[in-house]
């Protein structure tokens, strides 16, 4: 973006130059003089849509960037601790900012899937991946998103998203996951500019 | 070295003290000893049999000996090399060499094709006859042949201690692939592997109906958590709950006209019934606030269920009675020692309820007694899970994570011998049939 803007204004100040390089010579004739007049509005008019031009691409730019951003946040996990379907700090934030993009594109609907890590029994787990993926959905319910866009799932133990039996591995498998299965991100509100 | 071999025939399974968490609580007596058991000596003679009947008997007498020998109620004896076959037994000879049992058999041509077998058992202590009765088997190569002996063989068990043994019966699985979970079930011995279910989804806790004609499960095929019954008979599956949630972790009351399972109810999973006879009325049984109750098991006489709960903030093993009723707690239970009991199966001769519960770190099967209010380990090596009961009450099948690589595995609990039944990584959930076949006398 940065690296645009600079090309346009180099445009913009070659322009201008060039204008008052061509001045002096351009001064004892009224026809070339008006065909001076004419090419330097041309240029300036050029150099003023090339501008715009760039300013638009750089807005398009940003947009774009919000709007992957506000895509990322939308599918970004949130994670959970042992055999608990307690949010932390972190998790709310991420829920709250979820929910902002979610309350300016009212035609979004998610599927919450509650996950856990490997200890522990099969059954358990799916119980366990269930009331994480509700506690999800009753946070954002709290921020105004109607239950009826959030459809929840549980795939308690079954499917990890890292191999494994390390602490850490454990830690990325306690999750819920999201997944957009309607409509898409159109309108991006402040929490992600 | 929690294993303390004295003899041949005492197996004592003791958890050393000093290896137990410093954070047991006083009173509680998991790791208690099994009851040294004599054993009686039992020896299967060769079987007589007619010209025609030459290859079907050593099949025959092979899986009858190993089924005895897999009732874990005899020590089995060898025949040994150039015993006679013949009409008399020398009972005393057979009590010198240990004998407490003597089985007979002889195999005859039956019009129908299969085969007659005549069994005798003889009481080599007091010289007596214990059992003596002809039976029909199917031919060899028919797919029920091995079921129809197994099931002779449970008739011999009931000859000998009163009590069939359970033999003629199978065990329905879940197998782990790639990225996958598929149903299958094979014969209690090891035999006959038959994959019910293959469309590359999750397949979850299969639970035998009481007449074994149907097995109830979870399958993720839609895209979420919903119980089928499949008729195995039909080859067909019903679709019994679709809730919103979870639809998981079923199990039949003993007259098979209820299938009791965990779904979600107001954002908590809860222990509900569907009458699967009238195909309607979904009726809610457990009630948590911020907490989930799942994995039914009924009491032999369909009164009560033991369940898991987390009510405590961990999960434990519960009981209560059908229709209402305060659960009682029946795994140990100690604030802040982090406990985690699962997966209850009650005994089908009702005393007893298996489950699995965390022991120094470890998954292990544990039974408690309902009578004596004691519980005790049947497992103490590696980590395992999900233990079901045989119909005899006695044996368990369970899946172990780390023993010998892995697999499913049958503890006897009376002596806590092990065999495996099935070995490597991904066999999970098991659960034991009902009795599928009784042998009764030919002709």
């Amino acid at each position: 973006m940065k690296l645009r803007l600079a090309v346009a204004l180099a445009l913009v100040v070659f322009a201008i130059a060039g204008c008052s390089r061509n001045t002096p010579e351009a001064a004892p004739a009224p026809v070339a003089s008006n065909n001076d007049a004419d090419a330097a509005a041309r240029a300036r008019a050029d150099s003023i849509a090339a501008a715009e031009l760039a300013r638009r691409q750089a807005e398009e730019r940003a947009l774009q960037q919000q709007m992957a951003r506000a895509q990322e946040i939308l599918s970004s996990v949130v994670l959970f601790a042992y055999d608990s379907d307690e949010l932390d700090p972190e998790a709310e934030e991420r829920l709250r900012t979820k929910a902002a993009i979610l309350r300016a594109n009212p035609t979004l609907e998610l599927r919450v899937e509650g996950h856990a890590d490997e200890r522990g029994s099969t059954e358990y787990n799916l119980a366990l991946g269930q009331r994480r993926a509700e506690s999800i959905r009753s946070f954002l319910a709290g921020y105004g998103i109607t239950e009826n866009r959030l459809a929840t799932i549980s795939y308690g133990k079954e499917r990890p998203t890292v191999m494994g039996s390390s602490e850490s591995a454990w830690r990325q498998n306690r999750r819920g996951e999201f997944a957009v299965t309607a409509g898409e991100i159109s309108a991006i509100p402040p929490e992600v500019r | 070295m929690h294993l303390i071999r004295s003899s041949a025939l005492t197996i004592i399974f003791a958890l050393v003290p000093t290896f137990l968490p410093a954070q047991e609580v006083e009173g509680v007596r998991l790791g208690l000893r099994y009851q040294p058991e004599y054993q009686p000596g039992l020896v299967v003679l060769p079987f007589a049999g007619a010209a025609d009947q030459g290859r079907v008997l050593e099949p025959v007498r092979g899986i009858i000996r190993q089924d005895l020998d897999f009732s874990d109620r005899f020590e089995m004896l060898e025949a040994g090399v150039g015993v006679a076959v013949d009409d008399s037994v020398n009972l005393d000879l057979w009590n010198e060499r240990g004998a407490d049992w003597v089985l007979q058999g002889e195999l005859g041509p039956d019009p129908a094709g299969g085969s007659q077998l005549r069994l005798v058992l003889h009481d080599a202590v007091y010289g007596t006859i214990r059992g003596d009765e002809t039976f029909l088997l199917p031919a060899q190569g028919d797919p029920t042949f091995r079921m129809s002996v197994h099931a002779v063989s449970d008739e011999i068990v009931r000859w000998a201690t009163g009590e069939a043994g359970a033999a003629a019966t199978r065990i329905a699985f879940v197998l782990e692939g790639r990225g996958s979970k598929e149903l299958f079930v094979i014969d209690y011995d090891g035999e006959n592997v038959q994959q019910l279910t293959n469309d590359g989804s999750i397949a979850l806790s299969p639970a035998w109906s009481p007449e074994a004609g149907r097995i109830a499960y979870t399958s993720y095929r839609s895209g979420s958590p919903l119980l089928y019954e499949r008729d195995l008979g039909a080859g067909r599956d019903r679709l019994i709950s679709d809730r919103d949630g979870v639809n998981i972790t079923p199990a039949y009351s003993p007259d098979g006209g209820t299938i009791a399972f965990a779904t979600s109810v107001a954002g908590n999973t809860e222990v509900a019934t569907y009458n699967r006879d009238e195909n309607c009325c979904l009726e809610q049984h457990t009630r948590g606030r911020r907490f989930d109750s799942l994995s039914p098991s009924y009491s032999p006489d369909g009164r009560q269920f033991a369940f898991v709960s987390n009510r405590l903030g961990e999960p434990h093993i519960y009981i209560m009675t059908v229709g209402g009723g305060e659960p009682r707690l029946l795994s140990d239970y100690s604030y802040g020692g982090r406990g985690y009991n699962t997966s209850p199966d009650w005994a089908p001769t009702g005393r007893q309820i298996a489950y699995h519960g965390r022991v120094d770190g470890q998954m292990q099967i544990i039974v408690a007694d309902l009578e004596t209010d004691r519980r005790r380990l049947l497992t103490a090596e590696g980590s395992n899970e999900d233990p079901s009961w045989a119909p005899d009450g006695r044996h368990v099948v369970f899946a172990s994570r780390d023993r010998e690589g892995g697999g499913l595995y049958i503890v006897d609990s009376v002596s806590g011998r092990v065999r495996p039944l099935l070995r490597g990584a991904g066999y999970g959930l098991p659960d034991w049939s009902p009795v599928l076949e009784r042998a009764g006398p030919g002709q």
